[in-house]
């Protein structure tokens, strides 16, 4: 079920009443079943495959826990079965097209050679959900949680509707104690929760949806035609409408969760405010990053991770953790796990090249933060922000360009001083690029400066707050259709 | 202290959705044709018809297109003078009751001889989208004169509208041609086709995230339900119009922009468009398509919204073009129509309190361009 439709919010305010009406014992069921229902609404014959993979790491993380130390082997060959189940769902529905074309494209060479696959339909969520249940497995190998003995609650966990086709990606221990807890009514949770639902749709059909066909329009140009403040503002604008559209993914589905008294960690922390790459990634998507951090870079690295409460907190650079490894060592780490990362999002090789171009930017940082430590420019918080975000927003035009081909020209047009001279969108784009530019900076000073102030003042904060929301509900109203899909929906 | 924080909290939110609905329900309590308001309120849209069946669209649907044809065929089937337009040919500044725009004077010109007119005239149409209409007009019709009029504005834009071109939603249509332009033109309708099936109703294309879902016909019958039992629901697009409308005029307070003020050219889509005009003269050219291209009419006892220069060259570009063919005939008529024929429109801001209107003129202004167009035509070589 997509989240921007009337079919959902009838769902959402049906199960809020029915969970809060319902006796506590069966809560956890409710939420079960209508966790499958709202995945049913997109295609009910893929919830074969959810279940697998939750049915699967549920039996496997208890035969982990239940094979003693002594037998190191069998635990490995558990875990093993585990990621091949999952990174094998993930393979065929997600890269198996890529690989075979890639390979095809190799077998060019060899005449009468060429494979062929039929089309495989992305089962919606599934880059999330695999990732949960990894992580999962993966925490009761390595002794840092308990396997859950509930089938319920643990199928909650794995499936629980705000979370499930997009995140954010859920540790157990974050989550897993409030739905055994489950705690009582509170008047707070049903305030908060519709707070953060309004922002988000805010977020995404208000600003997402309107800035996205002019986004579509500028990247379906000829890139020829394209001057180098055009590829600046069409990575500006796509960069806006990704965060908007995530961002306000994030916060519905963390006020959904919240209506039912369950809270959700951030996944977003104004990111476009970073004054530097390795802040960015503890801004943006704070539960991928992390994830990646712990399931995947450490690891890598050679790191044993012994952190047994983690929590999505994002940022790949846990720098404090690697100090000590050779640079050789923690480089490979980087640059591995960024092209991995690239190619999470999407079975594309502009999705790498954004990943490695990340990886360039955080290696960079390294080198000058190594070599010069307190000192210089970038130290000066408001030369960090200027440098980061423009080329955080570039990193967004491999994210976004149809093709690798496209991708460099377009990166190659801004390198080369003639093409400033040529501009080939219409005035408008440039104006609602900048303006966004500065409204989203505005927001950013109230919430760090002003927002404080107002709620010391309760009539002052009553005031303002009613004014705003009923001003982003005229908008959310006017603008409400499922007219596209959120962004991430289909990684 | 803390129910009371608690309380001011769900006060909060549960009074400004209160009032943010008390607001939408006085907002869309009237609805609003942004076709017309586009044009201004002092110029109306005349689409032209003949005993109940068009001679003239401004939208390709399926319908619209069937009663065209209908009627094309009423009347005997005869050969085709097709006429191009924008919201010029479609416009009317100051209508009276009984005026008819100039291509329906053409149409009536011709009634008793073996040839029929039809106009397809399309708001702010560029040239890829003229080359479009033609083609598919050109299968549908035997077109033996084309009428092309070459506006400076329009030059600056690019692509197909989906809005206008709803037909091919449905329908897999190409233009058979390697050229770029062509291409691009393809990809336009091909990203059409994508969306959901069997649905020109511009309601349902709100609902496209949901393609081949389980949702989408949960969710179209609830929009349907909605927008039959609630006049707020259903006037939304008029609400998204005028909120589009006001960040507009903001803009063109905040920068000083109006009707007279100067639009520069965009170099690249400048070229695609005149590109498609050389596929246009190609097609026509190859099926003895004999083509009348023309400077329209413009605004002349007030500065016009060109820079003098860039208006000069483009002038020139269009004329080079049409000598490079053989079956075309140009010919300027910016002069023709006299400044007390054009009108006035409202404020594209704040402050003032009208502005020039520079696309649209009234009748005598239709009449005018009429007699001209009529005399070229037939001074050209009979179809």
């Amino acid at each position: 079920m997509i989240f921007n439709s009337v079919a959902f919010v009838i769902f959402l305010s049906i199960a809020v009443s029915l969970y809060w009406v319902l006796p506590n014992k069966i809560r956890l069921y409710f939420i079960f079943l209508s966790s499958l229902i709202f995945y049913g609404f997109w295609r009910w014959e893929f919830l074969s495959i959810v279940l697998l993979s939750t049915i699967a790491d549920y039996i496997i993380s208890i035969s982990i826990s239940k094979t003693p130390d002594i037998e190191k082997r069998k635990r490995k060959g558990l875990l093993f079965i585990s990621l091949f189940l999952n990174l094998g769902l993930l393979l065929y529905f997600k890269y198996l097209f890529f690989v075979v074309d890639n390979l095809n494209w190799i077998f060019s060479y060899v005449p009468g050679v060429q494979l062929s696959v039929m089309e495989i339909v992305l089962p919606l969520g599934i880059s999330f959900y695999t990732f949960q249940t990894i992580s999962y497995t993966i925490d009761v190998y390595r002794k840092h949680i308990q396997p859950e003995k509930d089938f319920i609650l643990y199928g909650c966990y794995v499936t629980f509707f705000p979370q499930l086709v997009a995140g954010p990606i859920l540790r157990a221990s974050e989550v897993i104690e409030q739905l055994r807890t489950r705690p009582k009514f509170n008047i707070d949770f049903i305030s908060e929760g519709l707070k953060r639902i309004l922002k988000g749709f805010f977020l995404k059909v208000v600003l997402a949806d309107n800035i996205a066909p002019l986004v579509d329009a500028g990247f379906a140009m000829d890139v020829s035609s394209l001057g180098a403040f055009d590829v600046w503002t069409l990575a500006f604008l796509f960069g806006f409408q990704i965060y908007f559209d995530f961002a306000g993914y994030s916060h519905i589905a963390i006020g959904c969760a919240k209506l039912m008294g369950i809270s959700f960690p951030e996944n977003f922390n104004y990111p476009y405010a970073a004054r530097s790459f390795k802040a960015f990634w503890k801004r943006w998507h704070i539960s991928l990053s992390s994830w990646i951090r712990d399931y995947l870079y450490l690891p890598l690295a050679s790191v044993k991770v012994i952190d047994t409460t983690l929590k999505s907190q994002g940022g790949i650079g846990s720098e404090h953790v690697i100090q000590e490894l050779s640079p050789r060592k923690q480089n490979t780490a980087l640059f591995l796990t960024w092209a991995i990362m690239g190619l999470w999002h999407g079975a594309n090789w502009t999705f790498v090249i954004w990943g490695l171009y990340h990886a360039v930017m955080v290696f960079l940082e390294r080198l000058f933060s190594s070599a010069r430590e307190s000192s210089t420019l970038m130290n000066i918080p408001l030369v960090g922000w200027a440098i980061t975000v423009p080329l955080a927003m570039l990193g967004w035009i491999p994210f976004r360009a149809s093709n690798v081909e496209d991708t460099l020209y377009m990166l190659n047009t801004i390198i080369s001083p003639s093409s400033y001279a040529v501009m080939a969108l219409r005035e408008n784009l440039y104006l609602i690029a900048f303006s966004i530019y500065i409204l989203l900076a505005l927001s950013y000073l109230y919430k760090t400066y002003i927002i404080e102030i107002i709620n010391k003042r309760s009539t002052a904060r009553y005031v303002v707050n009613t004014v705003s929301y009923a001003f982003m509900f005229i908008l959310v109203f006017t603008f409400f259709r499922p007219i596209s899909q959120f962004i991430y929906f289909q990684f | 202290m803390k129910p009371f924080v608690s309380n001011i909290s769900f006060l909060e939110i549960i009074s400004g959705i209160f009032i943010g609905l008390l607001a939408v329900f006085f907002l869309t309590s009237e609805k609003i044709e942004f076709e017309n308001l586009a044009l201004g309120s002092g110029t109306s849209t005349y689409f032209a018809a003949d005993e109940g069946n068009s001679i003239h669209l401004g939208h390709l649907e399926q319908p619209k297109v069937d009663n065209l044809i209908k009627g094309w065929e009423k009347r005997g089937e005869k050969k085709v003078l097709f006429i191009l337009g924008n919201s010029q040919t479609h416009g009317i500044n100051q209508k009276k009751k009984g005026e008819i725009s100039y291509n329906h004077m053409i149409f009536n010109d011709y009634k008793g001889v073996d040839t029929d007119v039809i106009t397809h005239s399309i708001p702010n149409a560029s040239l890829q989208e003229f080359l479009l209409a033609f083609v598919y007009w050109k299968g549908r019709l035997p077109i033996k004169r084309l009428v092309v009029p070459l506006f400076m504005d329009d030059l600056r834009e690019d692509g197909i509208r989906e809005y206008y071109f709803a037909l091919f939603k449905n329908y897999h249509f190409r233009i058979e041609s390697t050229s770029a332009v062509v291409q691009s033109i393809n990809e336009d309708i091909m990203k059409f086709n994508s969306k959901i099936e069997a649905d020109v109703n511009e309601r349902h294309q709100d609902l496209r995230a949901l393609d081949f879902t389980v949702q989408q016909r949960s969710e179209e019958w609830l929009n349907d339900f909605l927008n039959n039992k609630f006049i707020t629901w259903d006037n939304r697009p008029t609400l998204r119009g005028k909120i589009f409308n006001n960040l507009y005029m903001f803009r063109n307070t905040l920068f000083g922009i109006n009707a007279q003020s100067v639009r520069k050219m965009i170099p690249s889509r400048v070229e695609k468009n005149m590109n498609a005009l050389r596929e246009i003269l190609d097609i026509s050219q190859k099926s003895n398509i004999s083509v009348l291209l023309y400077i329209p009419p413009l605004r002349n006892d007030v500065e016009p919204p060109y820079d003098v220069t860039e208006y000069k060259h483009i002038k020139k570009q269009f004329e080079n073009v049409s000598t490079q063919y053989s079956c075309a005939t140009f010919t300027n008529l910016e002069d023709l129509v006299p400044g007390k024929f054009w009108g006035t429109k409202e404020p594209t801001n704040f402050f003032n309190e009208f502005e020039y209107d520079f696309m649209h003129f009234q009748y005598e202004g239709h009449k005018l361009l009429y007699e001209q167009l009529a005399s070229t035509l037939n001074k050209m070589p009979k179809i």
